[in-house]
């Protein structure tokens, strides 16, 4: 059954469903790698990477005149080329997803279920994966609009609970370190790396012009809400001690105690992970598996799902010790946002140049 | 039906319990006590509430609630968290922290440094990043044991009173996690309650943090929250004149100008009625004597904290910071040693809490 014969998606679905592949990363340590890079400037420098992704998204898509990656890949390399770009997109999804199990797993372990098995956890996300999988793309994307606007409330609230803990004067110095350190801070767009998917997705959209629609869309959205975020955490944690907690909406939460009325907000975190953590290791492994299926334009993509949900797995095993876990996520985010930002510019742009 | 599955996993996750832990089988520290021993080595004294007493207890042979409310553990380690375990083995009972609310340094420990036992213990998912730091002028351990809570059966309560109500004898401004931010920055200083122990605790003093290093006291609490902006109902005794009740409904306006000496005004500004007047002061009269007494008081701590100390204990340098664009700028500038030579501008304005009382009389 071919994925794409399944369900289509408007605009809104794919603009939500690309939101929460953004904001989800800011889940993670993102937020202090803006604060190690900029200081007290972090904020501005989120603002900037947002803007400098628009632009590169505005420019991508118009060179890819509506097509998706993989019939592009066709036009401008030929059938080896379109092979190898399915290949390598497939893989570095997969890679992720399997990374995404790791690190999603952990955090649960050791947040919530402390005494439960890293297998256990990793199972249930397996189930969640696999479910997503077979759901597809499509469907995937038709959820994500009600859970983007869940995820995004549920931020919001642990940002506006904790309100009594913000102190204006942690802005200072207001460009902190340095406005050439928040310029050459552009490696911070690597959050925005999931833009490329919307190339994949083009099949599944009602019109067209939604590609173009939902992307800009999505960047906005996240953009604020990741700069917003930014700025909120450093109004909370002093520079420079905010850029030693490893994840910054938990210390946000942390901080939550309304006296009698709340006093606990770490739940609402824990919510958030979960939840985004589900959407996706679910959207990379529909992604890794549409991927797939289009390159070797296979009729039924559900065959390949239990094998890439193994692989995904093994890889989630692998990186089993936290050293090695760290550099294999680090080295494999650079590469994945290389790709993401590089590739279809470059398929998009041959394609025109021999059309 | 696939959604269903898909909402279903998320609730499997998201609705686990407590793992199978019962509260019976916890021991819930609310105050930890170091103290340093000979060997290098730590002496760790867990107060843990008595269930049997804590409010008069849940059994029918409980007490009244007014005796051995805290049970005192103590165990020697290199870190909080494995001095716990020995303890949790030695009294069969998990000792879980999320109800802590103390944690008080030996005056040794605390010039020795306390980074690794505060970062440790905010950065512990099972600990409240709200404990509050103290020092200790004895030994922590008897600094404990000396907690005696007459008129509240739950001690945690109490130590919350003690530290944080408006009549508290002392301020504690800082948290654990304000503690830690603040060691983080080598500009600023801190300080928090120092304990004594007597029929009970007292705790009418601060003890300074340079860095996570203990660097001083000093006794004038009063003036100390007022620089922070924690004066609330405070009764104020002017000498042969009378006493005012004093509020602060808004923070002191800081500005900081950073020439080669920095210069610092502070505008502290109180709301006052009076308590009591003798017959022949006018309350304008007393009004004034109370900016000028406090204004001599507050002076003389912030030049304590400059000269005498060199700590900038009101983190005067967050307004500082104002005057540069760059982290490197502010470096540059060395505000650490430039606050020894600060120059303040101090003023407090007092003024009538309500407008309209009636003067004179028969």
């Amino acid at each position: 059954m071919s994925d794409s014969n399944v369900r289509k998606i408007g605009s809104r679905e794919a603009t939500w469903f690309l939101v929460i592949l953004f904001v989800s990363k800011i889940l993670f340590a993102d937020i202090n790698e803006y604060i190690n890079f900029s200081g007290t400037a972090a904020y501005i420098q989120t603002a900037w990477c947002a803007f400098a992704t628009l632009v590169l998204f505005v420019v991508t898509s118009y060179l890819s005149g509506g097509d998706d990656i993989f019939s592009a890949s066709y036009a401008a390399l030929g059938n080896v080329g379109m092979k190898s770009v399915g290949i390598l997109i497939s893989a570095l999804l997969l890679l992720d997803a399997g990374v995404m199990f790791r690190v999603y797993a952990d955090i649960i372990a050791s947040i919530a279920l402390p005494d439960s098995s890293d297998f256990f956890i990793i199972l249930l996300l397996i189930l969640a994966a696999g479910v997503a999988a077979f759901a597809g793309v499509g469907t995937l994307a038709s959820y994500a609009y009600i859970a983007g606007i869940v995820l995004v409330s549920s931020l919001a609230l642990i940002l506006v609970l904790n309100i009594p803990n913000y102190t204006l004067s942690n802005i200072y110095p207001l460009l902190g370190n340095g406005g050439d350190k928040i310029l050459s801070g552009i490696g911070g767009i690597n959050v925005y790396a999931d833009i490329f998917l919307v190339f994949l997705m083009s099949v599944y959209f009602k019109k067209g012009e939604s590609v173009k629609k939902s992307g800009v869309k999505a960047i906005i959205i996240s953009g604020i809400v990741i700069t917003v975020t930014t700025f909120l955490y450093i109004l909370t944690v002093p520079y420079p001690a905010s850029s030693g907690f490893a994840l910054p909406i938990l210390e946000i939460a942390f901080d939550v105690n309304l006296d009698v009325i709340f006093q606990r907000a770490e739940g609402l975190f824990l919510f958030l992970w979960i939840f985004s953590g589900f959407i996706l290791i679910g959207a990379y492994l529909s992604f890794s598996v549409l991927s797939f299926e289009r390159t070797f334009n296979l009729s039924d993509r559900r065959a390949v799902i239990g094998v890439f949900l193994l692989i995904a797995v093994c890889i989630a095993l692998c990186a089993d010790t936290s050293s090695l876990k760290s550099e294999v996520y680090t080295a494999f985010y650079k590469v994945f946002t290389a790709v993401a930002f590089i590739l279809p510019p470059i398929v998009f742009g041959i394609k025109r140049l021999r059309r | 039906m696939k959604k269903l599955i898909f909402v279903i996993c998320i609730c499997v996750v998201m609705l686990s319990g407590c793992g199978g832990k019962e509260i019976d089988d916890m021991a819930y520290v609310v105050a930890i006590g170091i103290d340093a021993t000979e060997g290098g080595a730590y002496d760790f004294t867990f107060a843990i509430g008595n269930p049997n007493s804590i409010n008069g207890g849940g059994g029918e042979d409980a007490g009244g609630g007014d005796s051995n409310v805290l049970i005192f553990e103590t165990e020697t380690g290199e870190s909080i968290f494995s001095a716990g375990d020995a303890v949790s083995a030695r009294v069969g009972q998990e000792i879980n922290f999320s109800h802590a609310e103390l944690l008080v340094f030996s005056e040794e420990v605390a010039a020795g440094g306390v980074d690794n036992f505060i970062d440790a213990l905010t950065r512990n998912l099972n600990q409240r990043p709200k404990l509050i730091p103290a020092v200790a002028v004895t030994t922590a351990k008897d600094t404990l044991e000396s907690i005696n809570s007459k008129f509240e059966g739950n001690p945690e309560k109490y130590l919350k009173k003690l530290f944080e109500s408006k009549d508290a004898l002392t301020l504690a401004a800082i948290d654990s996690r304000d503690f830690l931010c603040r060691t983080k920055n080598p500009d600023s200083g801190l300080a928090v309650p120092r304990m004594s122990v007597g029929d009970s605790i007292t705790v009418g003093a601060m003890s300074v943090f340079d860095g996570d290093t203990l660097a001083g006291a000093f006794d004038d609490v009063l003036s100390y929250k007022l620089l922070c902006g924690m004066g609330e109902d405070i009764t104020y005794d002017i000498e042969n004149s009378g006493s005012l009740i004093l509020n602060q409904r808004v923070k002191p306006t800081v500005s900081v100008s950073c020439y080669d000496v920095p210069k610092i005004s502070i505008t502290v500004n109180l709301d006052a009625s009076v308590a009591s007047a003798k017959p022949d002061v006018a309350k304008e009269d007393l009004y004034s004597a109370a900016e000028l007494s406090l204004k001599g008081r507050i002076f003389d701590l912030l030049m304590f904290s400059s000269a005498d100390m060199g700590v900038d204990v009101f983190g005067f340098d967050k307004y500082a910071r104002a005057n540069f664009l760059t982290w490197g700028k502010w470096q540059e500038y060395n505000w650490r040693e430039k606050y020894k030579t600060a120059q303040f501008s101090l003023s407090v304005k007092i003024k009538p809490e309500k407008t309209g009382l009636i003067t004179g009389g028969a």
